[in-house]
């Protein structure tokens, strides 16, 4: 788990995003991250591009983009997703997109 | 319209809506319906397999190219148009020779909008079915087959 303040970091996003991928890939319905229908859904990090996150300005929604497991009602695993990671980024709104599914 | 609130009202922007919270949206992917679609349509007992003849031969076309299975038509006899609230479903199958296509076609439209409406809280307007070929039990050896020939005795002795 990286900590904030990680040395190499651009912004205080960066580690904020580091935590939200973190946390929604340990979700027990998600297969794994996705940068969307055009790729667009990533943070460019220092060295790598970290897909399936956007932390946006203050003020602009997070962005999540994952591949879920088939099996329960996608909203309710959105929402699970969305609670867990308004908790770590303040309460901004998250926009979560379900790019797969398997 | 008496009590139209502006919090309410979805961005158009928003392609894909389906569930718009002042926390944040839900997008589905036009995919993950086809995927759930395909998967309803095929529990059905009765449906042999999926796929026009257009379709089916683009589906093993796209199967040689890497990465071509991708997109958003990776599978085959299922397309989808997805809306802000809502889905229409058309699928294209092949079925066993001797069910009943009326009621295969009623009990896949009833499963498929089932699992979308459950799965990606989408409302499903329509399910257009295509039945565009029949499956006979000899085609592929299995069923008919099974019966063993009559012994060939010799006609001289």
């Amino acid at each position: 788990m990286t900590a904030p303040g990680t040395p190499g970091l651009t912004s205080p996003g960066d580690a904020v995003a580091l935590e939200v991928a973190a946390v929604v890939g340990a979700h027990r319905s998600v297969v794994r991250l996705d940068d969307g229908p055009y790729g667009t859904i990533a943070t460019y990090l220092p060295g790598r591009r970290l897909v399936g996150v956007r932390v946006g300005l203050p003020g602009e929604p997070v962005v999540l983009g994952v591949v879920l497991r088939l099996g329960r009602p996608l909203p309710e695993v959105a929402g699970e997703l969305r609670g867990q990671v308004a908790a770590l980024c303040g309460g901004q709104p998250v926009d979560v997109v379900v790019a797969g599914v398997e | 319209m008496v009590e139209a609130t502006p919090s309410t009202v979805p961005s158009p922007s928003a392609p894909r809506l389906a569930d718009d919270t002042t926390h944040g949206r839900t997008t589905i992917a036009a995919s993950v319906v086809q995927k759930i679609a395909g998967i309803a349509a095929r529990e059905i007992a009765g449906v042999h397999s999926m796929g026009g003849g257009v379709s089916r031969a683009f589906g093993a076309l796209r199967e040689r190219i890497p990465g071509g299975g991708t997109g958003t038509s990776n599978v085959s006899g299922v397309a989808v148009e997805v809306g802000e609230k809502q889905a229409a479903v058309d699928l294209d199958l092949v079925v066993e020779y001797g069910a009943s296509i009326v009621e295969l076609a009623r009990a896949v439209r009833r499963n498929v909008i089932g699992a979308v409406e459950r799965m990606t809280g989408l409302e499903v307007i329509e399910v257009n079915i295509a039945v565009n070929d029949i499956h006979l039990p000899e085609e592929n050896g299995t069923g008919v087959s099974e019966i063993p020939a009559p012994p060939v005795t010799p006609r001289v002795e």
